[in-house]
């Protein structure tokens, strides 16, 4: 009796373990391969998610194909990985430090400097993980740091230094020949640096990426820290962007811009918001001949995508107010060489689907409300597409100018500003030491259902077509005829209708006013007016 | 285009298209009504026919003494003219009021048939052919309980239909009673004389096309026989009876200068309950009809029967959609991108309406005035909005009946004493 009891037990809880063993294992298989892993805490909170959502984007904004999971998933997926970027870990399993610690020791340090062929290179964000490890290793190399507020001091050319306050629960350098630092971190009680390494291990003690200067910092670190070479990685340009540049404003403004960047010789890029119909008012061939004027003289166009158009977000809708939009600009010999859309479109399927359509594609820091973030996919499913990305810059003064160059940036001048603030803007851009670029030395590309369109050496192909990007001023139609599209014979613009309607509203109304006039006179004549005749008449009537 | 686009062009269109054709009917309605002011609408005859004058009335002791006393009064030739009232299930003082009338008339054939719940109560065509199975005139003429006819009225009415033989019914005009009682009633009074009055004599001046409006009216008896009777199902008992005899190759006069007076509801409730009897039961002429409209043998009715269609239809659709883009745009939900669609539209329209109206007080007396100029366009933005409200209620209402087999319920007109 007693056997069967314990028989009984032991497959009850077979079953009640086996499938979460099995399913932890999917789930830990489930990370995809990648050039880079991503650890964050197990229950990471939203600020963190967001964060680690950050780290991702600027990494595919430099080509990685990056993986990401919380601690618990990683641990026994670190092998698979070279490069590990531990963000804030505060909560995650003990065996994960075991990990770091075999890593630290498969790897071989043989060159001098910043060494470079680690099998596992480790970047700590943040100080808390960091500790447990040195701690748990019995190494005391660092520094330990009760104070809560720093100062970041990073410089990211020999003359452009900037600062900023940061708050952390502590903070931790290493100490003894490091192998490289950056920047500089000063409390009240310590001087660090902002970033160093040593051996296969590297650190940033800050982790808040929603100040733009650690971010900024960042992004040069995280390049530096995964170049494979001595020396600086690739320099990446930045674009100015002329943006939210709508059809049928006064072009006039638009004009002078442009002309002020003609006259400057700088490369530019104008994103123009997308137009569905009406295309070929008289108003919107003067903007297109103004962009057109813009392409010759060097200047690109891209399209901002559809917002606010559909009450729920519609993929199938968008890919058509796209192709319409696109045809309407090339139709007045606008072509636009890539997309540009809110950053938040990167974490999505849909518009991952969307987006694969250019090769080119601007970012903004917009949020598209109607998309929601996918993190269940471990990875950037964008980076396959092998798109040509074009981050906002990250503001660290007014002008927005880049200060980093390790992948291609906008410098996004708001066309609603004045025209004084904009060319200063530009000539900050132009004394900037990031390099700007123009759009026509890269290749680009985009398809929709019924085009194709692909740039290369100066050549515009559209469905197998040379298309003609050269200026040639256009002569207006005077007595253009607002026709619409499918209604033609009843929806025809009604200003040209009100004037018949005007003619034939006069006419009726002095018609109205005749008859009121006769029909007044009647009424006095039978009611009042009585003439000498008629009163002899009643007169006698009434027998007097 | 968007949707919204769509729909005010279809708003434009529908609105712009019967206010056309009702400048077209105005037109046609003040030469004629001109035309009738020079004369004193009175033809002579040999020999006055016996008319039977009808009175359905339900519980209408307040207004019936005043009613039956006009009638009493007419200038018609006594012995020539009877007056039936149907006192119809009343539970007021109605009986005794009429039995004083009678007992101080006693020459006059003043008949009053009292019916119960079993006999009567089932509204005004059930009234009328109690009547009609105990009178005796050749001709019948109609009259509502709350009606203070001229004394001219009936001879001119009856001397008009004697005198063509291809008349089924004239019709006369009638006006509002009790016009400077409420605010209410003077848009009633202008809605009648512009939108009853002046549109009759339009349709009958260019297409000898009249509905005859349920009183004041005179129609041959033999061809109330052979239609055998009213409608009974019907509750617009008088377009239902114009179809119908226009169908038969007859026509109807309007003649305005014979005329009555006619107590309106003082009260937005009564009058809300009153239009939506008249819309459920012009729907229900609308839908019996129809098929008439393309039927050639049908005569002029056809154009009566696509009237109709288009204001129920048309126009209910038409100032739905301009009302609701006009309150979505206020609200900016919704945005127009039609080239030329601007305010001078709805200025011109106002306008029109305003001297359209105008045109139909300017030939009566003490109407024309600033004031009623100033009605006329608060009129536009209350009263008429509240047409909307009445005929998608009646629709509702015709259609929760067809789907519950209910019949039609003769929902009576409050009367309200008057000083």
């Amino acid at each position: 009796m007693m056997f069967k009891k314990a028989f009984f037990g032991i497959i009850i809880l077979l079953i009640f373990f086996t499938p979460s063993t099995l399913v932890n294992a999917e789930e830990n298989s489930g990370i995809p391969d990648g050039e880079i892993l991503i650890i964050y805490s197990d229950g990471a909170d939203e600020d963190a998610l967001q964060a680690v959502q950050s780290i991702v984007e600027i990494l595919t904004y430099q080509s990685f194909k990056v993986s990401f999971a919380s601690a618990s998933d990683s641990t026994e997926e670190l092998d698979r990985f070279s490069n590990i970027i531990c963000y804030q870990l505060e909560k995650y399993p003990k065996e994960l430090l075991e990990k770091f610690q075999t890593l630290e020791e498969t790897t071989s340090d043989t060159t001098k400097g910043r060494p470079k062929d680690f099998k596992h290179n480790i970047l700590f964000m943040g100080n808390d993980c960091l500790k447990a490890y040195l701690d748990g290793s019995g190494r005391n190399d660092y520094l330990s740091d009760e104070m809560k507020i720093g100062k970041v001091t990073y410089n990211f050319s020999e003359l452009t230094s900037k600062e900023e306050l940061v708050e952390e629960n502590f903070f931790l350098f290493l100490k003894d020949n490091l192998d490289y630092t950056s920047g500089k971190i000063e409390t009240e009680d310590t001087e660090g640096y902002f970033c160093a390494s040593k051996g296969n291990i590297t650190h940033i003690p800050v982790s808040d990426l929603s100040d733009e200067l650690v971010k900024a910092a960042f992004v040069k670190e995280v390049a530096a820290w995964k170049w494979p070479y001595n020396g600086e990685p690739n320099i990446y340009a930045q674009y100015i962007v002329l943006n939210q540049v709508y059809p049928f404003e006064d072009p006039d403004k638009l004009l002078k811009v442009i002309n002020y960047l003609v006259e400057k010789k700088e490369p530019f890029v104008i994103s123009v918001m997308p137009i569905y119909t009406n295309g070929t008012f008289p108003a919107m061939q003067q903007f297109c001949e103004i962009l057109r004027y813009a392409q010759d003289n060097g200047g690109t166009i891209i399209m901002h995508c559809p917002i606010n158009q559909m009450i729920s977000f519609d993929k199938d809708l968008m890919n058509k107010y796209i192709r319409i939009s696109l045809q309407i600009y090339m139709d007045q010999g606008v072509y636009p060489m890539g997309l540009q859309v809110p950053e938040n479109w990167m974490l999505n399927d849909d518009t991952i689907d969307i987006m694969s359509h250019f090769s080119t594609i601007f970012t903004t820091n917009e949020e598209d409300q109607q998309i929601e973030a996918q993190m269940d996919s471990n990875t950037n499913l964008i980076y396959k597409d092998g798109h040509h990305w074009v981050s906002s810059s990250i503001r660290l003064d007014d002008t927005g100018v880049s200060y980093t160059k390790v992948s291609s940036t906008a410098v996004y001048l708001d066309m609603t500003e004045d025209i004084p603030i904009l060319e200063y803007k530009i000539d900050v851009c132009q004394k900037s030491f990031v390099p700007l670029k123009s759009l026509w030395d890269i290749e680009h590309s985009f398809w929709t259902d019924e085009d194709l369109m692909k740039y290369s050496n100066q050549i515009i192909m559209i469905n197998g077509e040379r298309a003609e990007r050269g200026f040639t001023p256009t002569e207006y139609d005077t007595n253009y005829k607002y026709d619409r599209n499918i209604l033609n014979q009843f929806s025809k613009d009604l200003s040209s209708e009100n004037q018949k309607l005007i003619i034939a509203v006069f006419i009726i109304s002095i018609i109205f006013i005749l008859f009121i006039f006769l029909s007044r006179h009647r009424n006095r004549e039978k009611f009042f007016i009585k003439n000498e005749n008629d009163e002899v008449e009643e007169d006698k009537k009434d027998g007097n | 285009m968007s949707l919204a686009d769509y729909l005010s062009l279809y708003a434009i269109a529908a609105i712009w298209g019967l206010m056309f054709i009702n400048i077209f009917l105005s037109i046609g309605g003040i030469i004629y009504i001109l035309k009738i002011n020079n004369t004193d609408g009175h033809i002579p005859i040999k020999e006055y026919p016996m008319v039977t004058i009808m009175v359905p009335a339900h519980n209408e002791s307040i207004v019936i003494r005043r009613t039956v006393l006009a009638l009493l009064d007419f200038d018609y030739p006594e012995d020539r003219y009877e007056i039936i009232v149907v006192n119809d299930n009343s539970t007021d003082d109605s009986a005794e009021v009429l039995q004083v009338i009678q007992s101080k008339n006693p020459g006059r054939k003043l008949i009053v048939i009292n019916t119960d719940n079993i006999l009567g109560g089932k509204g005004k065509s059930n009234a009328l052919n109690i009547a009609l199975s105990v009178s005796s005139g050749t001709v019948i003429a109609i009259y509502d309980a709350d009606n203070t006819p001229e004394p001219n009225a009936l001879r001119i009415l009856v001397e008009n239909l004697m005198g063509d033989d291809n008349l089924g019914a004239v019709v006369g005009k009638f006006r509002t009673r009790n016009r400077n009682a409420s605010i209410l009633t003077r848009f009633v009074n202008i809605e009648t004389l512009a939108y009853q009055c002046m549109n009759q004599a339009g349709r009958y001046y260019f297409f000898k096309l009249c509905t005859i409006p349920g009183t004041n009216y005179v129609i041959r008896r033999s061809l109330i026989d052979e239609m055998g009777g009213w409608d009974a199902k019907a509750l617009s008992e008088d377009t239902e009876i114009s179809f119908r005899l226009y169908r038969m190759g007859y026509y109807i006069r309007f003649m305005p200068l014979a005329v009555t007076w006619e107590q309106e509801p003082q009260l937005l409730g009564q009058w809300f309950k009153q239009r939506t009897r008249w819309a459920k039961g012009n729907i229900y002429v609308l839908i019996k009809n129809f098929k008439y409209a393309f039927v050639k043998k049908a005569g002029p009715m056809r154009l009566d029967v696509l009237y109709f269609a288009l204001v129920y239809v048309l126009m209910l659709t038409a100032l739905i959609c301009s009302d609701a883009i006009f309150v979505l745009g206020i609200l900016g939900l919704c945005h127009v991108t039609l080239a030329g669609f601007s305010t001078l539209l709805w200025g011109m329209a106002i306008l029109l309406f305003v001297l359209n109206v105008l045109i139909t007080l300017a030939v009566e007396k003490n109407e024309f005035n600033l004031q009623s100029a100033l009605l006329i366009v608060l009129m536009l933005f209350t009263y008429s909005k509240l047409w909307v409200a009445v005929v998608i209620n009646a629709g509702i209402s015709s259609m929760q009946d067809k789907i519950y087999h209910k019949e039609a319920v003769w929902d009576k007109t409050e009367r309200i004493e008057e000083t």
